[in-house]
């Protein structure tokens, strides 16, 4: 379904991705793990399409279709969805506003009618349940004033409710207590089906006894260094990463 | 000889103000404008020099050649009335009356012209009218004191509320017309009063409406008075809005600003009581060449007040916001809480907003804060919408709007309200 060939990314000038290969089939989840600044984040902005991130090499592959030839919504559209590490307060913009224009939006690009007001709220009723998120911070300005936990949560309302072929979770876990984790993790394997596939970014073993990943890789200076099955992950929670540098460069 | 040709100028634009034939007046009228006709042969036409008018050039209206065109609208066009909203109507067109436009729902308030009200509410208008304007210093005051047509009287007396908002419609038609509106608002103790002013173009071109309202909040009493300034791409307008609040009043204004070459907005409010409430919200959404410039005075001159201001801008193309607000704290006014802020969106390189917010001070028991900020869209909260599927015309409109829907938040009349919010969404639609 997604695959990354060879994939070269700088920001400001500085090389971050230095030939990143990947494959995600359908129905799999795949954690990315790896020491900070090791580049996992760029790699979700780079798939998202932030705008400093200049690909120099390499392809992305969505279902035969060139992601980056794509805009940033254009992506959405085409079943794109990305986690933020850190989620943006938009004072002013409605979560529930926002998200009926994204549907709608989406809808649009693939030439449908737009989501009739009965059925969005339908949608929206279900989804909050889901992710345990309240009517009255669903309905709020974009993630103002929310929690850490909140924040979180709702990105994962968010994705709920957009429905994506392909999401990216980037240190979803992070901050979050064991309650929110559980249910971010909850969230995440009520949409798992045959059809999707997930990469989980994270540094903890802990989510993945939660969402358990058909593969895990190790990051590493913007290459993928090692990839395993979800025994690694223990593997790396105990030995931590040195061991891996010290392979690599031999 | 520069001498010379500025007094020239001056009486060229004046002799403009002269077409007119004047309407008898009482004597006691008669006075006044002979008083503010004599102002003017000392006043001059303000230039960049004067602080008060740095940054608005004022060529673009003083140099025309203007007429008094008398119209009569065959009828109100949909999108100058409020949806959904009963309302007391007064309308205007090019400063003349339209009675078989305008309807009185409310009989226990006394809702006339101001012609009318010279002689049916003789001793209010006699009391209030001129009282709180500054005919002596302001030329433009001045020629509306000396030159005003008719205008809206409202006078509501002590404990009476006016159950639907009054709302006037000032329309400008036709080429080159010179309007020069006057109103008077008398909300007395314990009263209570909504007032929508709305400036329309029915296809007028070049005009210039030169407006005066004056407005006595009395003691106990509430008033809330929102502008909504459609005036049309070439029309212009100045319009000085003068306020004076006794005790425990609440006064609370908007200036909502669509278009209009220049629109140059003077709000003065004068809390003479103690305990009172007042809050000037405005919003201006420009483009093309557009200049719009709201000054601002709130003046302190009692303990126990609170006053909030908050303007908004939106600025494009090559397009000009000017923002000049000052709040004055006098030495009696302890334990006064003054807030002023003033931000900005600028979305091209060529877009200038020239902002000022000032405090000056002079008790010691007070809160007060003012800022101003200009910046442009917030890019991470674009691409955080661009990334659920919003598409970058949609996520730049949600932005903008949600930036200048803030200061609708004041806003009573909740038909007003969202038709502001609608003329709000489709102005962003063209940014
Ligand atoms: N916008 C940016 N500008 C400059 N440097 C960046 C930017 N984003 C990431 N980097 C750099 O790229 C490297 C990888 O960062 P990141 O992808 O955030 O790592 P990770 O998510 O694995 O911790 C770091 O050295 C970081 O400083
Ligand atoms: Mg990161």
């Amino acid at each position: 379904m997604l695959s990354i060939k060879d994939l070269h990314a700088s920001v400001e000038g500085k090389e971050i991705l230095k030939g990143l290969n990947l494959e995600v089939k359908k129905g799999e989840v795949h954690a990315i793990m790896g020491p900070n600044g090791s580049g996992k984040s760029t790699l979700a902005s780079v798939l998202a399409g932030r705008e400093d991130y200049e690909v120099t090499q390499g392809s992305v592959i969505l279902d035969n279709q060139d992601l980056l030839d794509l805009e940033p919504h254009e992506r959405a559209a085409e079943g794109l969805f990305l986690a933020f590490q850190y989620p943006v307060e938009i004072p002013g913009v409605s979560n529930i506003n926002f998200l009926k224009t994204a549907i709608n939006n989406i809808r649009e690009y693939h030439g449908e009618e737009p989501m009739t007001a009965k059925d969005f709220l339908k949608l929206v009723k279900e989804k909050q349940k889901l992710v345990e998120l309240s009517g009255q911070l669903a309905s709020r300005s974009v993630n103002e004033g929310f929690s850490g936990g909140e924040k979180k949560r709702n990105e994962i309302f968010q994705m709920a409710m957009l429905n994506p072929k392909l999401a990216i979770l980037d240190e979803t876990d992070s901050g979050l207590d064991i309650d929110a984790l559980r249910i971010v993790a909850n969230g995440v394997n009520e949409l798992r089906s045959k059809d999707n596939g997930f990469i989980v970014i994270t540094h903890y073993q802990r989510l993945l006894d939660y969402i358990v990943p058909d593969v895990v890789h190790v990051l590493y200076k913007g290459k993928i260094v090692k990839s395993g099955p979800k025994e690694l992950a223990m593997e790396l929670e105990e030995k931590g990463y040195d061991w891996l540098k010290e392979s690599e460069l031999a | 000889m520069s001498n010379t040709t500025a007094i020239s100028k001056k009486d060229a634009f004046i002799a403009n103000f002269m077409k007119r034939p004047k309407a008898d007046l009482s004597s006691n009228h008669q006075s006044i404008r002979e008083e503010a006709l004599q102002a003017l042969t000392i006043l001059d036409l303000p230039t960049s020099r004067d602080e008060y008018w740095k940054y608005t050039r004022l060529t673009s209206i003083t140099k025309q050649e203007y007429h008094h065109i008398e119209v009569k609208l065959d009828a109100l066009q949909d999108e100058w009335k409020v949806e959904g909203l009963e309302a007391n109507l007064m309308v205007f067109a090019n400063g003349y009356y339209q009675p078989h436009l305008s309807n009185i729902i409310d009989q226990n308030v006394s809702i006339l012209t101001l012609d009318q009200a010279r002689i049916e509410a003789y001793d209010v208008v006699d009391k209030h009218f001129d009282q709180y304007v500054n005919a002596q210093n302001e030329i433009f005051t001045a020629l509306n004191t000396a030159f005003n047509h008719t205008g809206v009287f409202v006078h509501v007396s002590k404990n009476e509320v006016v159950e639907h908002p009054i709302h006037i419609i000032d329309v400008v038609q036709g080429e080159s017309a010179l309007v020069v509106p006057r109103n008077l608002f008398v909300v007395d103790q314990s009263a209570k009063a909504q007032i929508i002013h709305s400036i329309v173009s029915n296809g007028g071109e070049k005009a210039f409406v030169n407006g005066v309202s004056e407005i006595v909040v009395g003691e106990n009493a509430s008033v809330e008075y929102q502008m909504i300034q459609t005036i049309g791409d070439t029309n212009q307008q100045i319009q000085t809005t003068q306020v004076t609040q006794a005790n425990n009043s609440k006064f609370t204004t908007g200036a909502f600003t669509f278009n209009g070459q220049l629109v140059r907005n003077n709000l003065n409010i004068l809390v003479e009581g103690t305990g009172c409430e007042t809050h000037l919200n405005g919003v201006y959404l420009l483009d093309g060449k557009m200049h719009v410039d709201n000054h601002s005075v709130v003046d302190h001159l009692m303990p126990h007040c609170e006053s909030n201001e908050n303007y908004k801008g939106v600025i494009t193309d090559k397009a000009t916001g000017v923002f000049n607000g000052k709040v004055f704290v006098r030495p009696d006014a302890q334990k006064i809480n003054a807030f002023q802020s003033n931000q900005n969106i600028l979305l091209s390189d060529d877009a200038t907003i020239n902002s000022k917010p000032e405090l000056e001070i002079y008790a010691d028991d007070v809160k007060c804060s003012h800022g101003s900020t200009t910046g442009q869209l917030n890019q991470e909260g674009l691409f955080y919408l661009e990334s659920r599927g919003v598409k970058p015309q949609e996520a730049r409109k949600l932005m903008i709007n949600a930036f200048a829907d803030e200061a609708l938040s004041e806003v009573g009349v909740d038909t007003l309200k969202e038709k502001l919010e609608v003329m709000i969404a489709d102005r962003c639609q063209q940014f």
